[in-house]
Protein backbone atom coordinates (compact mmCIF):
# COMPACT_ATOMS: atom_id res chain seq x y z
CA UNK A 1 0.00 0.00 0.00
CA UNK A 2 2.44 2.34 0.91
CA UNK A 3 4.41 1.92 -2.41
CA UNK A 4 1.02 2.71 -4.51
CA UNK A 5 0.28 5.74 -2.05
CA UNK A 6 4.15 7.47 -2.92
CA UNK A 7 3.49 6.39 -6.82
CA UNK A 8 0.16 8.32 -6.30
CA UNK A 9 2.22 11.34 -4.45
CA UNK A 10 4.87 11.41 -7.37
CA UNK A 11 2.11 11.51 -10.30
CA UNK A 12 0.76 14.32 -8.74
CA UNK A 13 3.58 15.66 -8.38
CA UNK A 14 4.63 15.10 -11.98
CA UNK A 15 1.39 16.86 -13.51
CA UNK A 16 2.11 20.23 -10.97
CA UNK A 17 5.74 20.52 -12.70
CA UNK A 18 4.23 20.12 -16.19
CA UNK A 19 1.57 22.59 -15.41
CA UNK A 20 4.36 24.96 -14.03
CA UNK A 21 6.44 24.78 -17.00
CA UNK A 22 3.67 25.59 -19.19
CA UNK A 23 2.78 28.88 -17.42
CA UNK A 24 6.10 30.10 -16.77
CA UNK A 25 6.79 29.83 -20.76
CA UNK A 26 3.80 31.37 -21.13
CA UNK A 27 4.35 34.38 -18.58
CA UNK A 28 8.14 34.65 -20.07
CA UNK A 29 7.14 35.07 -23.39
CA UNK A 30 4.87 37.52 -22.11
CA UNK A 31 6.86 39.71 -20.23
CA UNK A 32 10.30 38.81 -20.98
CA UNK A 33 10.10 38.22 -24.76
CA UNK A 34 10.74 41.67 -26.95
CA UNK A 35 7.00 42.62 -27.95
CA UNK A 36 5.43 40.01 -26.06
CA UNK A 37 3.81 41.82 -23.26
CA UNK A 38 2.55 45.20 -26.02
CA UNK A 39 1.07 42.62 -27.91
CA UNK A 40 -0.30 41.11 -25.13
CA UNK A 41 -2.03 44.69 -24.18
CA UNK A 42 -3.28 44.60 -27.92
CA UNK A 43 -4.57 41.58 -28.08
CA UNK A 44 -6.48 41.93 -24.79
CA UNK A 45 -7.36 45.61 -25.80
CA UNK A 46 -8.93 43.74 -28.97
CA UNK A 47 -10.75 41.08 -27.39
CA UNK A 48 -12.28 43.45 -24.98
CA UNK A 49 -10.98 42.83 -21.47
CA UNK A 50 -11.26 45.91 -19.17
CA UNK A 51 -8.27 47.83 -18.29
CA UNK A 52 -6.07 45.50 -20.91
CA UNK A 53 -2.68 47.36 -19.42
CA UNK A 54 -3.20 46.39 -16.12
CA UNK A 55 -5.10 43.32 -16.50
CA UNK A 56 -2.04 41.81 -19.23
CA UNK A 57 0.37 43.21 -16.47
CA UNK A 58 -1.60 40.90 -14.02
CA UNK A 59 -1.95 37.92 -15.85
CA UNK A 60 1.91 38.09 -17.03
CA UNK A 61 2.91 38.32 -13.70
CA UNK A 62 0.50 35.55 -12.28
CA UNK A 63 1.79 33.12 -15.02
CA UNK A 64 5.30 33.40 -14.43
CA UNK A 65 5.41 33.55 -10.84
CA UNK A 66 2.23 31.10 -10.53
CA UNK A 67 4.71 28.53 -12.88
CA UNK A 68 7.43 28.91 -11.04
CA UNK A 69 5.47 28.71 -7.28
CA UNK A 70 3.99 25.15 -9.11
CA UNK A 71 7.49 23.94 -10.17
CA UNK A 72 8.55 24.50 -7.03
CA UNK A 73 5.26 23.12 -5.13
CA UNK A 74 4.98 26.70 -3.07
CA UNK A 75 1.57 27.69 -1.78
CA UNK A 76 0.67 25.53 -4.67
CA UNK A 77 -3.38 25.63 -3.89
CA UNK A 78 -3.75 28.79 -3.87
CA UNK A 79 -1.93 29.21 -6.99
CA UNK A 80 -3.52 26.90 -8.87
CA UNK A 81 -6.93 28.11 -7.76
CA UNK A 82 -5.57 31.97 -9.47
CA UNK A 83 -4.07 30.07 -12.26
CA UNK A 84 -7.53 28.39 -12.67
CA UNK A 85 -9.31 31.98 -12.81
CA UNK A 86 -7.09 33.14 -15.55
CA UNK A 87 -7.54 30.21 -17.71
CA UNK A 88 -11.24 30.00 -17.25
CA UNK A 89 -11.44 33.73 -18.43
CA UNK A 90 -9.04 32.59 -21.44
CA UNK A 91 -11.34 29.81 -21.99
CA UNK A 92 -14.63 31.47 -22.30
CA UNK A 93 -13.40 35.28 -23.84
CA UNK A 94 -11.07 33.57 -26.12
CA UNK A 95 -10.77 30.04 -26.81
CA UNK A 96 -15.06 28.87 -26.29
CA UNK A 97 -16.73 30.35 -29.85
CA UNK A 98 -13.54 28.70 -32.03
CA UNK A 99 -14.65 25.28 -31.45
CA UNK A 100 -12.88 22.14 -29.23
CA UNK A 101 -10.16 21.52 -31.68
CA UNK A 102 -6.74 23.50 -30.68
CA UNK A 103 -5.66 23.44 -34.33
CA UNK A 104 -8.56 25.95 -34.39
CA UNK A 105 -7.40 27.55 -31.77
CA UNK A 106 -10.34 25.68 -29.50
CA UNK A 107 -10.78 25.21 -25.95
CA UNK A 108 -9.21 21.61 -25.33
CA UNK A 109 -5.84 23.16 -24.11
CA UNK A 110 -7.75 25.34 -21.84
CA UNK A 111 -10.14 23.29 -20.60
CA UNK A 112 -7.20 20.28 -19.82
CA UNK A 113 -5.45 22.88 -17.80
CA UNK A 114 -8.27 23.95 -15.91
CA UNK A 115 -9.16 20.08 -15.21
CA UNK A 116 -5.00 19.38 -14.50
CA UNK A 117 -5.22 22.37 -12.00
CA UNK A 118 -8.13 22.10 -10.58
CA UNK A 119 -6.67 18.47 -9.71
CA UNK A 120 -3.44 20.02 -8.17
CA UNK A 121 -5.98 22.12 -6.06
CA UNK A 122 -7.76 19.70 -4.57
CA UNK A 123 -4.89 16.85 -4.31
CA UNK A 124 -2.17 18.99 -3.19
CA UNK A 125 1.29 19.68 -4.10
CA UNK A 126 2.31 15.82 -4.10
CA UNK A 127 6.10 14.98 -3.13
CA UNK A 128 8.91 17.38 -3.48
CA UNK A 129 7.45 20.38 -2.83
CA UNK A 130 8.81 23.37 -0.69
CA UNK A 131 4.69 23.85 0.85
CA UNK A 132 6.09 20.45 2.85
CA UNK A 133 9.37 22.11 3.73
CA UNK A 134 8.06 25.39 4.61
CA UNK A 135 4.53 24.42 6.23
CA UNK A 136 5.77 21.63 6.75
CA UNK A 137 2.19 20.09 6.22
CA UNK A 138 1.31 16.35 6.71
CA UNK A 139 2.27 13.66 4.34
CA UNK A 140 -2.09 12.96 4.06
CA UNK A 141 -2.50 9.14 3.95
CA UNK A 142 -4.98 6.94 2.77
CA UNK A 143 -6.40 5.68 6.12
CA UNK A 144 -6.49 8.55 7.94
CA UNK A 145 -4.83 10.34 10.82
CA UNK A 146 -4.42 6.86 12.57
CA UNK A 147 -2.35 5.19 10.42
CA UNK A 148 -0.60 8.55 9.97
CA UNK A 149 0.70 8.51 13.28
CA UNK A 150 1.47 4.92 13.05
CA UNK A 151 3.72 5.35 10.10
CA UNK A 152 5.31 8.58 11.58
CA UNK A 153 6.35 6.30 14.59
CA UNK A 154 7.84 3.79 12.16
CA UNK A 155 9.82 6.32 10.73
CA UNK A 156 11.05 7.56 13.82
CA UNK A 157 12.06 3.64 14.50
CA UNK A 158 13.66 3.58 11.34
CA UNK A 159 15.71 6.60 11.64
CA UNK A 160 16.80 5.63 15.46
CA UNK A 161 18.05 2.53 13.74
CA UNK A 162 20.11 4.61 11.43
CA UNK A 163 18.43 3.83 8.39
CA UNK B 1 -3.84 16.53 15.90
CA UNK B 2 -6.35 19.26 14.84
CA UNK B 3 -5.88 20.71 11.60
CA UNK B 4 -6.25 24.64 11.51
CA UNK B 5 -6.76 24.65 7.94
CA UNK B 6 -9.52 23.25 6.15
CA UNK B 7 -7.13 23.28 2.64
CA UNK B 8 -4.78 20.59 5.04
CA UNK B 9 -7.92 18.27 5.55
CA UNK B 10 -8.34 17.35 2.14
CA UNK B 11 -6.94 13.88 1.78
CA UNK B 12 -8.62 12.24 4.86
CA UNK B 13 -11.30 10.13 4.82
CA UNK B 14 -13.25 11.50 7.92
CA UNK B 15 -13.63 14.71 6.28
CA UNK B 16 -15.73 12.39 3.79
CA UNK B 17 -17.30 15.47 1.69
CA UNK B 18 -13.38 17.26 1.33
CA UNK B 19 -12.25 13.84 0.47
CA UNK B 20 -14.79 13.03 -1.98
CA UNK B 21 -13.90 16.36 -3.98
CA UNK B 22 -10.11 14.36 -4.30
CA UNK B 23 -12.19 11.95 -6.05
CA UNK B 24 -14.67 13.84 -8.35
CA UNK B 25 -11.83 16.01 -9.60
CA UNK B 26 -10.44 12.38 -10.69
CA UNK B 27 -13.62 11.71 -12.27
CA UNK B 28 -13.87 15.27 -14.17
CA UNK B 29 -10.20 14.26 -15.48
CA UNK B 30 -10.99 10.83 -16.70
CA UNK B 31 -14.24 11.85 -18.16
CA UNK B 32 -12.52 15.08 -19.69
CA UNK B 33 -9.72 12.82 -20.99
CA UNK B 34 -11.92 9.76 -22.47
CA UNK B 35 -14.03 12.64 -24.35
CA UNK B 36 -11.04 14.36 -25.36
CA UNK B 37 -9.67 11.21 -26.81
CA UNK B 38 -12.94 9.86 -28.52
CA UNK B 39 -13.64 13.02 -30.47
CA UNK B 40 -10.12 12.90 -31.76
CA UNK B 41 -10.29 9.53 -33.00
CA UNK B 42 -13.73 10.05 -34.21
CA UNK B 43 -12.93 13.09 -36.13
CA UNK B 44 -10.06 11.03 -37.46
CA UNK B 45 -12.30 7.90 -38.41
CA UNK B 46 -16.05 9.00 -39.34
CA UNK B 47 -15.08 11.80 -41.63
CA UNK B 48 -13.72 10.77 -44.79
CA UNK B 49 -11.84 13.89 -45.62
CA UNK B 50 -9.88 13.92 -42.22
CA UNK B 51 -9.47 10.61 -42.50
CA UNK B 52 -7.40 11.02 -45.96
CA UNK B 53 -6.03 14.06 -44.41
CA UNK B 54 -4.49 12.17 -41.44
CA UNK B 55 -2.88 8.88 -43.39
CA UNK B 56 -1.12 12.10 -45.51
CA UNK B 57 0.23 13.91 -42.29
CA UNK B 58 1.06 10.39 -40.96
CA UNK B 59 3.01 9.76 -43.61
CA UNK B 60 4.49 13.28 -43.72
CA UNK B 61 5.80 13.37 -40.49
CA UNK B 62 7.30 10.19 -41.04
CA UNK B 63 5.11 7.61 -39.29
CA UNK B 64 5.84 3.80 -40.33
CA UNK B 65 2.70 2.34 -42.67
CA UNK B 66 0.43 5.57 -42.49
CA UNK B 67 -2.75 4.13 -43.76
CA UNK B 68 -2.62 1.24 -41.10
CA UNK B 69 -1.40 3.99 -38.45
CA UNK B 70 -3.88 6.05 -39.04
CA UNK B 71 -6.66 3.55 -39.00
CA UNK B 72 -4.88 2.19 -35.22
CA UNK B 73 -4.37 5.13 -33.85
CA UNK B 74 -8.14 6.35 -34.76
CA UNK B 75 -9.60 2.83 -33.32
CA UNK B 76 -7.10 3.02 -30.09
CA UNK B 77 -8.47 6.68 -29.74
CA UNK B 78 -11.94 6.14 -30.05
CA UNK B 79 -12.15 2.91 -27.81
CA UNK B 80 -9.38 3.87 -24.98
CA UNK B 81 -11.04 7.36 -25.29
CA UNK B 82 -14.88 5.81 -24.74
CA UNK B 83 -13.40 2.98 -21.78
CA UNK B 84 -11.62 5.71 -19.76
CA UNK B 85 -15.26 7.74 -20.36
CA UNK B 86 -17.19 5.36 -19.07
CA UNK B 87 -14.38 4.31 -16.22
CA UNK B 88 -14.04 0.87 -17.72
CA UNK B 89 -10.23 -1.14 -18.04
CA UNK B 90 -9.89 2.41 -16.96
CA UNK B 91 -5.97 2.46 -16.33
CA UNK B 92 -5.25 -0.10 -18.86
CA UNK B 93 -6.74 2.72 -21.42
CA UNK B 94 -4.87 5.25 -19.88
CA UNK B 95 -2.16 3.25 -20.66
CA UNK B 96 -2.08 2.65 -24.02
CA UNK B 97 -2.92 6.21 -24.56
CA UNK B 98 -0.26 7.18 -22.62
CA UNK B 99 2.24 5.01 -24.62
CA UNK B 100 0.65 6.43 -28.26
CA UNK B 101 0.86 9.88 -26.70
CA UNK B 102 4.81 9.23 -25.77
CA UNK B 103 5.30 7.80 -29.36
CA UNK B 104 3.50 11.59 -30.51
CA UNK B 105 5.30 13.12 -28.58
CA UNK B 106 8.88 11.91 -30.05
CA UNK B 107 7.75 11.85 -33.66
CA UNK B 108 5.86 14.76 -34.47
CA UNK B 109 5.75 17.55 -31.82
CA UNK B 110 9.65 17.63 -30.22
CA UNK B 111 11.08 19.02 -32.59
CA UNK B 112 8.51 22.07 -33.26
CA UNK B 113 9.75 23.43 -29.38
CA UNK B 114 6.65 24.06 -27.15
CA UNK B 115 4.24 25.83 -28.14
CA UNK B 116 1.00 24.65 -28.79
CA UNK B 117 0.42 27.50 -31.56
CA UNK B 118 3.55 25.91 -33.69
CA UNK B 119 2.15 22.58 -33.15
CA UNK B 120 4.92 22.09 -30.18
CA UNK B 121 4.53 19.72 -27.60
CA UNK B 122 3.18 21.63 -24.46
CA UNK B 123 -0.49 20.17 -25.08
CA UNK B 124 0.73 16.81 -25.54
CA UNK B 125 3.03 16.89 -22.54
CA UNK B 126 0.27 17.75 -20.61
CA UNK B 127 -1.73 14.96 -21.91
CA UNK B 128 1.15 12.20 -21.12
CA UNK B 129 1.48 13.62 -17.73
CA UNK B 130 -2.73 13.85 -17.02
CA UNK B 131 -3.45 10.52 -18.59
CA UNK B 132 -0.39 8.99 -15.87
CA UNK B 133 -2.66 10.56 -13.10
CA UNK B 134 -5.55 8.76 -13.94
CA UNK B 135 -2.96 5.66 -14.59
CA UNK B 136 -1.30 5.37 -11.03
CA UNK B 137 -5.20 7.19 -9.35
CA UNK B 138 -7.58 4.95 -11.15
CA UNK B 139 -11.14 5.63 -12.19
CA UNK B 140 -12.45 7.98 -9.31
CA UNK B 141 -16.24 8.10 -8.88
CA UNK B 142 -18.99 7.19 -11.11
CA UNK B 143 -16.83 4.89 -13.30
CA UNK B 144 -18.80 1.37 -14.40
CA UNK B 145 -16.14 -0.76 -13.49
CA UNK B 146 -16.69 -0.43 -9.86
CA UNK B 147 -20.11 -0.91 -10.04
CA UNK B 148 -19.52 -4.64 -11.92
CA UNK B 149 -17.12 -5.15 -8.82
CA UNK B 150 -19.84 -4.04 -6.07
CA UNK B 151 -22.26 -6.69 -8.01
Amino acid sequence: MANIYRFRQWSLTLLRITLGFIFVYHGYLKIFVPGGFKGTVAFFTAIGIPLPLYSALLVSVAEFVGGIFLIAGFLAKWTSMVLVVNMLVALFKVHLKNGFLIVNGGFEFAAALVIALLVVLLNGPGSLSLDRVVFGSEEETEEGPESKKRSRRKSRKSAARGQ
Amino acid sequence: MAETSVWADMGQRDMSLLYNFRFWSLTLLRVFLGGLFAYHGALRLLVPANLAGSISYFAQVGIPFAQSSAYIFGIVEVVAGMLLLVGVFTRWSAFVLMLGMVYIFFQVHLKNGFLVGNNGYEFVLLLIFALLFVLVNGSGHLALEKMFKEE
